[in-house]
Formats: C-alpha cells, sequence, structure tokens
C-alpha cells in the first residue's frame, strides 16, 4: 500500500477544465486476505479519529476490485478532509479510476496550491499504513505540519486578489516561484511581484527608504514630510497607474492580539489631497504606490493644515484595502483595488493573450505545426514553435529533443519576444500535467485512426486516446475555433466539447458530417477537382489549386492533401488573410530542411528516397497510399519500430509492409524499450509472411548499417522509403553518403574503384543478420 | 597672515568660472613674496608623491603666496583622487587682502584640502614639520567616502561631456541626469528603467535559467537540489561534472565547480548551505569566464575574466611566485590601481590546498596554480578586454538573455571555450546575469583597451542629440524680475505646458505654490529641475545670490535683465558695482547661441553685457527712439518697444503692434510697470510664445 506518484494538472486536462490533482494509489501490496479486514479496520479508527469525515459505506462480502474501490474512496474523503481542515474547500469534484493495472487506482480532486496536495495525501497514507500495522497515529501534530505547509504555499492575500481579478478578466496566470507572476502570454504578459509591476525601479524602490532624499522630491511637487514615520493613526491613500484607487483611516492595532482598524474614506477624501497623493507618486517614480497621510481632515486640501507625508510605500500590501465596504456594505463586493491596480499592469488593456494554435492528432501534427508556424511568421509574427523536433523561436531551433510538451509549450508562452505560439501537443503531455493553457485560439486534430503508442499509460484503445486527445479541444476559448477531421469517426464527436466554433475539413467535399455542418451555416475546407475549398455555409469563400501547394505534390500525396486542409482551415480561423494563407501553402515545401523526417523527397543517383517519421499502422497505411503517386518499379523500405508499440500493432505493420514492398530492411537499436532482442523482429516477421510483395527480407542492428544497406541495394528507378527515428541523423548520414559517393565519381578513374572496395563491407551486411 | 577670511563654496557656473569652485578671502598681511627656498620646500614635500618636473612646472606659473595656496590645494584634492584643475586669483582693493577661487569636485575633499594647505604652505614658510604622507592618507579616505563610486563617476563624466546637466541626489550614487520632464536617474550602474522585479530574477539563478532558456539562450542543465543525497542523484542525471551553487546571491559565493565524485559533491552542497537555503546542481560547463556587459540592446563591452593564479618555473615556492606577482606596480591594496594584490590568506590556502599544493611547494615549470577559485578583480584577478573577439551570435544570446530578465543594464556571465564562435557550437552557456554590474574591468581592464561604457550607459538614457534639459528662462532685476518671472509663466501655461516657477514670492507648479518664501536662489531651481512634471522653467535670479552660491543652472534659453542698479547686491564688501556686472555676466554667459539676452536700452550696464552674450540680444525701451535701439534695429535686431500707446514689437525695420498698454491687466498704471510688460513681452517672443497667448498673458497678469 503507497503512493505511486502525485500529480499536478494545472492546464485544462483530461478530469476537468480547471487544475486537479491526480494521486495514484498502488494497492497491490495488500495481500488478497489482508484487504477486507483492512477496509474495516480502517472505517473503524477514522470513524473515531476524524468523525467530520463521512466515510463512505462498506457492504459485506465484497471483491477485491470493489474493496480497492472502497479504499480508493476512503483515501479521497480523507484528503479533501485535511483540506478543509487546512481552510480550504477545493470545489467539489472528486474521480476515482481503477487502470488495468491490478491495485493501481488513480483519485483524482480539485486542485490548490495552498492545499499541499501532495502533503496531505502522503498525511492520509501514513494514517493508513498507522491503521494497517496497527500504531498510534499523532492527528494533531500532522494537521500542525500540513498548517506549516499549506502557509507557506499560500499566496499573499494581495497576490491572491490578483490574480482573482486577472482571472475574471480572462487574464492567464502562472506562478513563476518566489511570489512572481506572469499575467498573460508572451509578447503580451506582464509580470508582477505581489503587488509591484514591472514598471517598479529598483532605484526608486531604494528611494522610498532615503527620507532625505524623499524629503527633496517630494518637496520639488510642493509636499512636506513629516521628520520620521508616524506610527500612530493616519491616512493611507493607495495610487495605481495615475489613479486613486482607495483610501483609508488606518489606526494601529491595539493589544497584543488585535488587527488594525480601517475605514474606508475613498468617498469622502478631498480631490486636492488625490491630486497630491497622485504628485507624489510621481514624483518618486512609482506607478503603484501607497501613500501615507499625516493630516487633521482629508475632506480638506492639505496645504490649509498644515498636512504632512509620513511615508510613501512602493507595491504595497492590499489586505487593508481588500476587506473595504465589504464589511459596511454586508454585500461581500469590496472596492475594486485589485482590478485599479491590474488597469495599471495593462494600461493598453486587453487580456494579456497572443494567438495560440494547439495541434493533436496521430498522424501529420508536426507537418501541421509547421504549416501554421510558417503562416503565422508570413504574416509578420514572431512565432514560438513546439513539436517533436524541437523547440523553434522565429525559425531558430533552441531544442531537438522531442517537445510536443506542456513544458516546452509553457517555456514558448513565457518568451516575451513570441507573438504568437504554434504547440504540438501529444497525450503524453496531456496525461502527465494537462495542457499548457487555460485557452487556445485553435486546435486542430488531424486524425485519430487506429491510433498510436496505445497500451501505454493506461490508454488502451483509439476510443479511449481519442479521449484524451479531446482534451485540446475542450481546451479550444470561446472566441476559439476547433479544426476536426469529419472523416475520422473517432474525431468528428469532440466538436461537442467545444466552447467556441467548429471548422471541419475533409478531402470529400460530400463528406455528410462536412455537409451537415456546412448546412448550418458552419465553416469547412474540403479538396474538389484538384483545388483546395474553404467554404462559410454555401459561399465558397477561396478556392486553392493543388499544383500551388508543393507539399501535396500537385495533389498527389493524399495525407498531405489532408494536412493541407486542416492548415488552410486553421489559418483562416486563426483570422490570417486569404493571400497570407496562399501565400503560406505555396511556400511551404516537403524538402528536408523546413519539416526533416515528413514525407521528404531525396534524389538518390537515378532512385528516389522518401524519408518520414511515420511509425504506426496509420501513418505507414498513409504512406503507402502517397506512394501510388510515384511510378516507381521496385520500392525498398528500411523500418523500424519501437518495442512500446503492441504487439498487433507490429503485426499489423508487417503486414502492410509486405503488402507494399519488394524488399524489407529491419532494423533495432537502442529504441526496444523494455522488450527483448529480437523480439520486434519476430513480430514484425509474423505480419511480413502474410503481405504477399515482398520478395526479400533483412534484419539489421543499428540504424546506420540498415540505411547502408539500403543505399548499397538502391538501383535506379528504385523508390527507397527510409523511416528514421533520428530523423536529423539520417538525413544527415545519408547526405554525407551522397556527397561521398559524388566526390568518389569526380575522382580519376584509377582511383575510384578503391573507396567502393574499402568501402562496401562497412555496409554489406550479412543477409542473415542479427535477427535471428 | 595666511589668515582665511572668508570661505565659501560656489557651484558652477559662477563669477569665476563655469566649474564649482572654493572662494577663498585671504589675508597676506606682512608675509614677504615667496622665494625660491619655499618653492624648493614644497617640492621636496610635494614632489614625493607628485611627478616632480610638472610640479615644478606648475608651480612655476603662480604668482603670488595666495595662488601658491590654490596650487597647494589643487595637488592635494589631485592626490587625494579629484580631478581638478581650475585656480584663480585676484587682489582685492584692500592691500594684502586676496580673493582666491580653487576649483573642486567633491566640497567637503575641496575644504579639507584647503585647510591642509594651508597648514603646508604655514609649515614650509616658518620651516616647521608636517606629517605629509599621513595627511595625503586622511585626505584620500575622505575622498574614497564621498566621491561618487567609479561605475558612477564615469557615468557622471559621461553625462558632462555630452552636456547633460549633472546632479547628485544625497550622498550615495545616485545621480540626476538632466532636467525637469526630460530628467533619468541612475544609480551606479541601474537606472531609473531597470525594474525591482528584474533585479529579483536575476538574483535568483533557477528563475533566470527557465526564462533565458525560453529565449533560447544556451543554459546548462540543472534543477534544484534539498540534500546531499538529492545532490548527487541530480549530479548523476545531469551528467558528471556538475556545479553546486547556492540559487540566490553572487560574486561567486558558495560555488563549487567542476565536481566528480559522491564525496566533491556532498560537500560542495554543505559548503553552498552556509550562503543560501536554496541550493542548485548544473551542468558544468568547461571554459572561460566571460562577462559582457550589455547597455540596451547591445553588448558594450566584453572582459575574459581570470581567477589570481600563478605560472610556475620549477624553480620558485608559492610563496615566492606569489610575492613575484605582487612585486608588479599594477596591484596594489585595495582599488586603487587597476590590479588588486594576490593573498595567500585562508581562502588562498584552501583554494591551494585543493590542488595539492602549500605555500612552499614548488610547482613545475609551465604549471597553471589558482590562488582563487572566482574570478573577482578585488581578490586578485585579472580582466582582459576582448569586446573585439566576441561573436555576433553570442552578442545577440546576451543581449536576449538581459531582456527576458528585463534589464536594461546588464553583465552576463558566459562560460565559453571561444567567444568568437556561437555557444551552440561549442556547449557554452550563459550561467549568470547580473543587475548593477561592476563597469570597472571595462573601464580598466588589465589588459586590452579600456572601453567607454560609461558614454554607452548616458547613449541609453539620452539618444544622441538630446541634452536632457528643459527651456529656462533666467529673471534678474533690482526691481521687476518677480512680476516679469511671473508673466512669462504664465504665458508659457497658456501654450499647455507645465511650468516651473521660483521667483521673490514662492515657487510655483502652473501656479499653484509649492514652496514659500523667498525663492530667488539655486536651491529653489534645482527644486524645479527635479520636479519630474516640469517641462519649462522659469527662474528669478539674484545678483547677489550669483556671489554667494552660483548659479543652480548652466544654460539658459532666455535671460532677460530688466533694470539694475548699484544697491543690494549682497551682504557688505560683496556689493562693488564690479561684482554686480561679473554675476550679470555670469547669468548672461549661459545663454544658449540659439537663445536670446533681453536687455534695458536705459541700463547703463547693459551695454556691456549685450558683448557677454552667445545668443542673439533683444532690447526694450520706452522710447522706440533710443540710440541703442535705433541702431539695433538697423544691424537687423530685435526689439520692443512703447509706441503711441501700444506695445510694439521691432524686427529691423518692421514693426508689429502687440496690444494696447492699457489693456495690460490687471490694475492699469497701479501694478506693473511699463517696463516689465514689455521685458516680458520680449522674453516670451525670444522663447517662441505664440503672440496670441503673449497677448492673453499681458491681458491677465496675475497668475504665477
Amino acid at each position: 500500500m503507497e503512493i505511486e506518484r502525485v500529480r499536478s494538472l494545472l492546464g485544462t486536462n483530461v478530469w476537468a477544465d480547471f487544475p486537479v490533482a491526480e494521486v495514484w494509489l498502488d494497492l497491490s501490496g495488500i495481500a488478497e486476505g489482508e484487504l477486507d479486514g483492512l477496509c474495516r479496520r480502517i472505517r473503524s479508527r477514522v470513524g473515531a479519529l476524524l468523525p467530520a469525515c463521512r466515510l463512505p459505506r462498506l457492504g459485506a462480502g465484497q471483491d477485491r476490485l470493489a474493496l480497492e474501490l472502497w479504499l480508493a474512496r476512503t483515501f479521497a474523503r480523507l484528503t479533501l478532509t485535511l483540506g478543509t481542515h487546512l481552510g480550504g474547500s477545493g470545489k467539489d469534484f472528486l474521480r476515482i479510476r481503477q487502470l488495468g493495472q491490478p491495485g493501481l487506482v488513480i483519485v483524482a480532486f480539485a486542485y490548490r496550491q495552498e492545499l499541499v496536495p501532495r502533503a496531505c495525501a502522503e498525511a492520509v497514507m501514513d494514517l493508513l499504513i498507522a491503521v494497517r500495522t496497527d500504531v498510534p497515529f499523532d492527528l494533531p501534530a500532522a494537521l500542525a505540519e500540513l498548517g506549516v505547509a499549506a502557509e507557506q504555499a499560500r499566496p499573499t492575500p494581495s497576490a491572491a486578489a490578483l490574480e482573482g481579478a486577472a482571472r475574471a478578466r480572462g487574464i492567464p496566470v502562472r506562478h513563476l516561484g518566489s511570489g512572481l507572476l506572469q499575467l498573460g502570454h508572451g509578447a503580451r504578459q506582464v509580470r508582477a511581484l505581489n503587488t509591484c509591476s514591472e514598471r517598479l525601479g529598483v532605484v526608486a524602490q531604494w528611494v522610498t527608504g532615503e527620507r532625505d532624499l524623499m524629503g527633496d522630491l517630494l518637496a520639488s511637487v510642493g509636499i512636506a514630510c513629516t521628520e520620521a514615520p508616524v506610527a500612530g493613526p493616519h491616512y493611507r491613500v493607495l495610487v495605481a497607474g495615475g489613479r486613486v484607487a482607495a483610501t483609508i483611516r488606518w489606526e494601529p492595532p491595539t493589544g497584543a492580539a488585535g488587527a488594525a482598524q480601517v475605514t474606508d474614506l475613498s468617498d469622502l477624501v478631498h480631490p486636492e489631497v488625490c491630486a497630491r497623493a497622485l504628485d507624489a507618486a510621481r514624483a518618486m517614480a512609482l506607478d503603484i504606490a501607497e501613500i501615507r497621510l499625516v493630516v487633521d481632515d482629508p475632506s480638506r486640501p492639505l496645504e490649509a493644515q498644515g498636512g504632512r507625508v509620513s511615508e510613501v510605500v512602493a507595491g504595497p500590501p492590499l489586505d487593508a484595502y481588500l476587506t473595504l465596504g465589504k464589511i459596511q456594505s454586508g454585500t461581500g463586493a469590496g472596492r475594486p483595488v485589485a482590478e485599479i491596480l491590474l488597469d495599471a499592469l495593462f494600461p493598453e488593456g486587453g487580456n494579456g493573450r497572443i494567438p495560440v494554435a494547439a495541434v493533436s492528432g496521430t498522424n501529420g501534427k508536426t507537418t501541421v505545426t509547421r504549416l501554421l508556424s510558417h503562416a503565422l511568421t508570413l504574416s509578420g509574427r514572431h512565432v514560438g514553435m513546439t513539436c517533436t523536433d524541437g523547440i523553434y523561436l522565429a525559425g531558430r531551433r533552441i531544442d531537438t529533443d522531442d517537445c510536443a510538451g506542456p513544458k516546452s509549450a509553457r517555456l514558448v508562452l513565457l518568451n516575451p519576444q513570441v507573438e504568437a505560439a504554434v504547440l504540438e501537443t501529444a497525450r503524453g503531455g496531456i496525461l502527465r500535467e494537462g495542457l499548457a493553457f487555460d485557452a487556445c485560439d485553435l486546435a486542430v486534430v488531424t486524425n485519430i485512426g487506429e491510433g498510436d503508442h496505445l497500451g501505454i499509460g493506461g490508454i488502451e484503445t483509439a476510443e479511449q486516446l481519442a479521449e484524451v486527445k479531446q482534451t485540446v479541444v475542450r481546451g479550444v476559448a470561446p472566441w476559439g475555433t476547433a479544426v476536426l477531421n469529419a472523416a475520422d469517426p473517432l474525431v468528428v464527436p469532440m466538436a461537442r466539447h467545444c466552447r467556441g466554433s467548429v471548422l471541419y475539413f475533409a478531402r470529400d467535399g460530400r463528406n455528410p458530417v462536412l455537409v451537415r455542418h456546412r448546412r448550418r451555416g458552419g465553416r469547412v475546407a474540403f479538396a474538389r477537382d484538384g483545388a483546395l475549398i474553404l467554404a462559410t455555409g454555401r459561399d465558397e469563400v477561396a478556392s486553392i489549386g493543388f499544383e500551388g501547394i508543393p507539399l501535396t505534390r500537385g495533389g498527389r500525396t493524399l495525407f498531405q492533401v489532408e494536412n493541407a486542409l486542416a492548415c488552410a482551415g486553421g489559418m483562416w480561423a486563426l483570422g490570417l488573410p486569404l493571400d497570407t494563407i496562399r501565400a503560406a501553402l505555396a511556400t511551404f515545401g516537403g524538402d528536408t530542411d523546413k519539416s526533416p523526417g515528413r514525407f521528404n523527397v531525396l534524389g538518390l543517383n537515378g532512385a528516389t528516397a522518401i524519408f518520414d517519421y511515420g511509425h504506426n499502422p496509420s501513418s505507414l497505411l498513409a504512406m503507402v497510399e502517397a506512394l501510388g503517386g510515384f511510378p516507381h518499379r521496385r520500392r525498398i523500405a528500411v523500418y523500424s519500430a519501437a518495442g512500446d508499440r503492441r504487439d498487433i500493432d507490429m503485426i499489423r505493420q508487417g503486414e502492410i509492409l509486405g503488402a507494399a514492398f519488394d524488399q524489407v530492411i529491419l532494423y533495432e537499436d537502442h529504441y526496444v524499450r523494455g522488450r527483448l532482442p529480437g523480439e520486434i523482429m519476430a513480430l514484425f516477421h509474423q505480419g511480413l509472411g502474410a503481405g504477399g510483395r515482398v520478395a526479400e527480407v533483412q534484419a539489421i542492428h543499428g540504424w546506420e548499417n540498415a540505411v547502408e544497406a539500403a543505399l548499397w541495394a538502391a538501383q535506379p528507378g528504385d523508390l527507397l522509403l527510409i523511416q528514421a527515428d533520428q530523423i536529423d541523423a539520417t538525413v544527415a548520414f545519408v547526405r554525407d553518403r551522397l556527397a561521398a559517393d559524388q566526390a568518389r565519381r569526380e575522382l580519376p578513374i584509377s582511383q575510384a574503384g578503391a573507396p567502393f572496395e574499402h568501402g562496401a563491407p562497412a555496409g554489406r551486411v550479412d543477409p542473415s543478420g542479427t535477427a535471428s | 597672515m595666511l589668515d582665511i577670511g572668508r570661505i565659501r563654496a560656489l557651484r558652477g557656473p559662477n563669477i569665476w568660472a563655469e566649474r564649482p569652485v572654493i572662494e577663498i578671502t585671504l589675508e597676506l598681511g606682512e608675509i614677504p613674496e615667496h622665494g625660491p627656498d619655499l618653492l624648493e620646500r614644497l617640492a621636496s614635500w610635494l614632489s614625493s608623491l607628485a611627478e616632480r618636473g610638472a610640479f615644478l612646472e606648475r608651480m612655476g606659473q603662480v604668482a603670488n603666496l595666495a595662488d601658491t595656496l590654490a596650487q597647494v590645494a589643487l595637488e592635494l584634492q589631485t592626490l587625494a583622487g579629484s580631478r581638478v584643475s581650475f585656480r584663480q586669483t585676484q587682489p582685492s582693493r584692500i592691500a594684502g587682502l586676496y580673493l582666491v577661487a580653487c576649483e573642486y569636485d567633491e566640497v567637503t575633499v575641496g575644504l579639507a584640502c584647503v585647510d591642509s594647505a594651508r597648514a603646508l604652505l604655514g609649515a614650509a614658510l616658518h620651516g616647521g614639520a608636517f606629517d605629509l604622507a599621513g595627511e595625503i592618507a586622511r585626505l584620500r579616505t575622505l575622498c574614497q567616502e564621498v566621491h561618487l563610486g567609479p561605475s558612477t563617476a564615469a557615468i557622471a563624466r559621461a553625462a558632462r561631456a555630452r552636456g547633460i546637466p549633472v546632479r547628485r541626489l544625497g550622498r550615495d550614487n545616485l545621480l540626476l541626469l538632466g532636467q525637469g520632464f526630460h530628467q533619468r536617474r541612475v544609480w551606479t550602474a541601474e537606472t531609473d528603467r531597470t525594474g525591482a522585479i528584474a533585479e529579483a530574477i536575476a538574483q535568483d539563478k533557477d528563475l533566470t535559467r527557465l526564462l533565458l532558456r525560453s529565449v533560447g539562450v544556451p543554459v546548462p542543465e540543472g534543477r534544484p537540489v534539498s540534500s546531499p543525497g538529492d545532490a548527487w542523484a541530480a549530479a548523476q542525471a545531469l551528467g558528471l561534472p556538475v556545479v553546486i551553487k547556492p540559487r540566490f546571491g553572487n560574486h561567486g559565493r558558495g560555488i563549487s565547480a567542476n565536481l566528480r565524485t559522491q564525496e566533491s559533491v556532498e560537500k560542495a552542497f554543505s559548503a553552498a548551505l552556509a550562503e543560501s537555503p536554496d541550493i542548485l546542481c548544473e551542468h558544468h560547463i568547461p571554459g572561460s569566464d566571460h562577462r559582457l556587459l550589455v547597455v540596451g540592446e547591445r553588448v558594450v563591452a566584453a572582459a575574459l575574466r581570470e581567477p589570481a593564479q600563478v605560472i610556475g618555473d620549477g624553480v620558485a615556492s608559492l610563496a615566492e611566485l606569489v610575492d613575484r606577482a605582487n612585486g608588479d606596480p599594477r596591484r596594489s591594496e585595495g582599488h586603487a590601481t587597476v590590479l588588486s594584490l594576490i593573498k595567500l590568506d585562508v581562502i588562498g590556502l584552501a583554494v591551494l590546498a585543493e590542488q595539492g599544493y602549500t605555500p612552499d611547494s614548488i610547482p613545475a615549470a609551465g604549471a597553471r596554480v589558482l590562488i582563487r577559485n572566482t574570478a573577482n578583480l578585488s581578490t586578485g584577478g585579472t580582466a582582459t578586454d576582448i569586446t573585439d573577439l566576441v561573436h555576433p551570435e553570442v552578442a545577440a544570446r546576451v543581449v536576449d538573455a538581459a531582456r527576458v530578465v528585463g534589464l536594461d543594464i546588464a553583465g552576463v556571465d558566459v562560460l565559453a571555450q571561444d567567444i568568437g564562435q556561437p555557444l551552440e557550437d561549442q556547449g557554452g552557456a550563459v550561467v549568470e546575469v547580473n543587475a548593477g554590474p561592476g563597469l570597472r574591468m571595462h573601464l580598466e581592464p588589465s589588459a586590452g583597451t579600456p572601453r567607454p561604457v560609461g558614454e554607452a550607459i548616458v547613449d541609453l538614457l539620452f539618444p544622441p542629440g538630446q541634452d536632457g534639459c528643459i527651456p529656462v528662462a533666467a529673471v534678474t532685476g533690482e526691481t521687476g524680475a518677480t512680476a516679469i518671472s511671473g508673466l512669462v509663466a504664465g504665458m508659457l501655461r497658456r501654450t499647455g505646458a507645465h511650468v516651473g516657477l521660483t521667483n521673490g514670492e514662492g515657487r510655483f507648479l502652473d501656479g499653484r505654490r509649492v514652496g514659500d518664501g523667498d525663492c530667488a536662489t539655486p536651491d529653489a531651481a534645482c527644486a524645479v529641475f527635479l520636479n519630474p512634471r516640469v517641462e519649462v522653467a522659469v527662474l528669478e535670479v539674484q545678483p547677489g545670490e550669483i556671489l554667494e552660491q552660483g548659479l543652480g543652472f548652466d544654460r539658459c534659453q532666455v535671460a532677460v535683465v530688466a533694470a539694475a542698479g548699484g544697491g543690494q547686491v549682497g551682504p557688505q564688501g560683496d556689493a562693488t558695482p564690479d561684482n554686480l556686472t561679473r554675476a550679470l555676466r555670469c547669468l548672461v554667459g549661459t545663454v544658449v547661441a540659439e537663445g536670446a539676452v533681453i536687455l534695458n536700452a536705459g541700463n547703463p550696464l547693459a551695454a556691456g553685457l549685450a558683448s557677454h552674450c552667445r545668443g542673439s540680444v533683444l532690447w526694450f525701451a520706452r522710447d522706440a527712439e533710443h540710440p541703442i535701439v535705433q541702431r539695433h534695429r538697423a544691424q537687423d535686431g530685435r526689439a520692443v518697444v512703447e509706441r503711441a500707446g501700444f506695445i510694439v514689437l521691432a524686427n529691423g525695420q518692421a514693426e508689429q503692434r502687440l496690444l494696447p498698454l492699457a489693456a495690460v491687466g490687471p490694475k492699469p498704471g497701479s501694478g506693473l510697470q511699463v517696463e516689465e510688460a514689455l521685458a516680458a513681452a520680449a522674453a516670451a517672443w525670444a522663447l517662441g510664445i505664440p503672440l496670441s497667448q503673449i497677448r492673453a498673458g499681458l491681458e491677465d497678469s496675475d497668475t504665477h
């Protein structure tokens, strides 16, 4: 019995549109005979320890699954009860899911940072273990410890008020640590530290502590200062962005435990007093400040009664102001001080958002991501893009790892240069952390097809995969658009979960989903008579011939036609002008430099080599369909598959290869992911046997050797498919080979043969291979 | 003998010079003119510190004992660390009484040096003893205490060189550059645009790394670690070797680099814990330590920093090698020279021990032995200028780093094998971004070219062509100056500008009283320039204040000398016609070439002032046929006169009626004098105020 992991899903996630904490419980360690007794002991002892916690009913004669479920429910209730003790009640949200793996249960509940979910879960586990091992549990001590952790995690009242006001205005908020808030995304973000804005100067802040200097500066605008800060009752004027947000009378706490007395005078204060407070803030070069005044009557000008400034506070705490009005009015609505502060932080207004596009699906998502990024770049924006090939900032690649997860996406949204973000959104990150954002302008789901990576992370079927990928559609803002594949039955139902509008695309304009959507006045993208059509209801607003879209090779590469449709729809939904859409499609090629590993074609001494990253049955099928457009007589495939695919997926890929290629070179290297050496090969062989076309199968260890062997085997007129796991390295490798080959051919004849003889053995592989 | 009657510090400009001076009235009494033996004695004392030939040459130019005092005071200030050179001596009308002016930089240093100079001269004259070395040491200490730090001083010098007014606020390194609305504030290498949040971010190395990564600046991989065990786990995950450092902190404290073993990682964790409760483990980046200075969007200087070290010769012990290195005249205690001494203190011995040495060890020939792990100049490190070697891609990344943190001026630390190659290609990285970076290593590198970084900072604050000045109209005159200044301020306000006004009645901002009492003082003028709202200033100036304190500004667009007579120009003794003329000349001398002086044709002193003005001259007179006005107009000059009951603007032979005198309000004949209206109209005309607003201002004349 232990906690396997705790996850915080801060963005829109598979469970909900708000932050959710996941606790994975591993109950497999509890013996079959022990479980029922343990549950009953827990029920009686916890009931006595925490009477406030209502435990679920525990029926007699339950099976193991039911008992595990009961234990998980109890665990969840206890965790939430501890949260209540910490002074918070999260949203009333609780979900429990049993995974296929025996004994593994996920408990999910609403996340709040100050309720320290991990610490609470660990405390509950300690309690349960204490019951199990029958030792005493010091609940008050545990609660006290949690209280300390909660206090540390709790944002200051000022920060919480500011965050609340920001969220209410639709501004995305991210905690950067050390109390620093990122309000907004990319180029439109501002930073705030409690109530300090980015404009708070380090010099200005220092001057507030230098009374002589402060006196000089305030004297320059005709305001007098007291000799020293005044501790007794005085008035405080909160100034933000050239406005007075509130004025209070402040009296120091009386007695040890007393609180400061605060009276709201905002409506009584004389305009001249406000004007002087604004002057003081300006002279001190502060945009947000509290001016503390010593004056008899703030409803009269300062000068007439010798009013003085006692202190000027940069980035003042809002605590005293947040209670204003609430008590008097009894309605709970206070003075909107946090809102006025927010106006000061966003002097231009707006919600701090840049255009954000998220792309998901089984195949084609990197191509769509790249093409959307290309289009936004053409529209003049500094684009941040994340995808499986890395992170690109305005075309500069800053990371070469797989970056289709929320960490990379958040990194791009943190970048203050980025004016638009295109984020490939893979399922792993959605499961681990949720989305990197709370709302996006565009979500594209290219397809689900037969799925990929099935059998990992509790996702067994394509339907379950669709449910995960549907999260990006749920992340579409009310003003945003989901671009969905009308031809994919697992994608179409996602429309129901979209808060914004939907644009369907399909190769076939007669697709019933598409037709129905058009009839209702919806927007669609489809292909007809060699052209890409964009339409709103009956109106066809654009027709772009496929001969002008090199990605599709004149419309012959059918899966690229689908990608082009998805992209065109996405660009249109983002509000890009038709000219930009046309230009983007016309200038985006399948060349290796722009889209490494995505159906790139390279001439190869008379043969044709195609590189692709696709590594699942759907992508392979699409690839084979595309190869139909090539006239080549003989086809050779270099292919591997990672070990984390299901057996049936490997066999299926073998079948497809066997039916479409004359020669297949299989390889495996360090990507075996938990399989025995040769195991994958055996599965492929099983499928290959079923395919009717293949005449020659080789198994080779290491991708370099496999590629080398294929280059060696290729004759002029052959078609070579190279499935590249390490895209960059493979393309570079082939290019090197070609260059070396070129150099060799330029050598005098007498020497030309030599490297051939020396070079051949390295590439030539014993057909018996290493696979057994 | 050598009795100082009165001593006062004048700000610049003043009647002596444009620079600030200490003015001394010196009673020489019966002392004979000094002879060569006095000079020789002074030389024998002072030339041990100053270069003898140059000193004698300077002393050879002194005219008398008073002048000698001034020169010695300058010598002492220079030895203390001030940059001063101006002196002037002038006999008064009383025999044996001299007026001496001697430039100062910091007033406390200047006064102390005058005091020391007097004592020194007294001792030299009477053959007494004088502990000159002790005195110099005391003055140096004083100078270091009160002077601007080297970075701020460089910025102040650069600003002055560009004609930007510089004022020190308070006793720290806070500078006010420019005036009023155009002012900027700078504090060492931090400006008023250096954000407090940005500074906080820069101090958090973990957050800095995240932000840098977001803009694609290469950074070392790393993460916060919570225990020695966690640190070792992180080290293994990141790949050895690693660096352990405090998450918050600077100056290299608590940082251990190039750690390869569990033992060293865990030990480094404990060492870092002494500096900060939050510890980071980062991948170790091999390469040299470079400091790149970003100012705005540019890398303006770069230095290769090396920790204190010696190179073995196979013969000498480490202690001997360190002594030999310290024999370099460029090394000294503290910051007085380019390099600091290398010290074999506790830290130095610990660093030696890490490398398996003691001070008695004899390292092999060519072996490099570190005496410090961090490359700070103050601990004997060196900084070599490498600005010209920085690859443009490196510079671009470094500027991105400063920008994403939010700093307008930043010192960015880069580890790289070769700063001339892109970082990405060589696995180099940015490891730290510092707010308020020290400029000394760029101003005085131990090798290579000094870089004008003060100039770069000033260029950031004031784009080329801007001098940070607001238009100033100065008004003086025994009578009428208060009224004229009020009138001109009222007219300026009608143009929509925020106007600061000081005169005999007080200090005003847009008509609102912000200061009481007589504000025709340089202090009041400074208060106006300190106010960030003020877009144009109208300042009454009293000649007596010029004599006593100097001026509160060094240039103006328009100077009005209304009426003038002898009479009250200050306390007794100053009130000579001579001094009055000098004071007025001083004011007129501040008029810029595009500006104008407004002079009263009826004022006998005025004719002599016109020639001291770099700008043009506008005369005003009730008598339209006044010969001075006639002559001036004949040369296409401008004038404002009264003709047939009208105020008339005359430009060469052309004339334009402005308004009838009867319309000048509010109470005709009782308050405002005609001359005052004429002078105000002339000043407003010279300032380029539209005639309609001049008229309106004159009609409603009770504004400030």
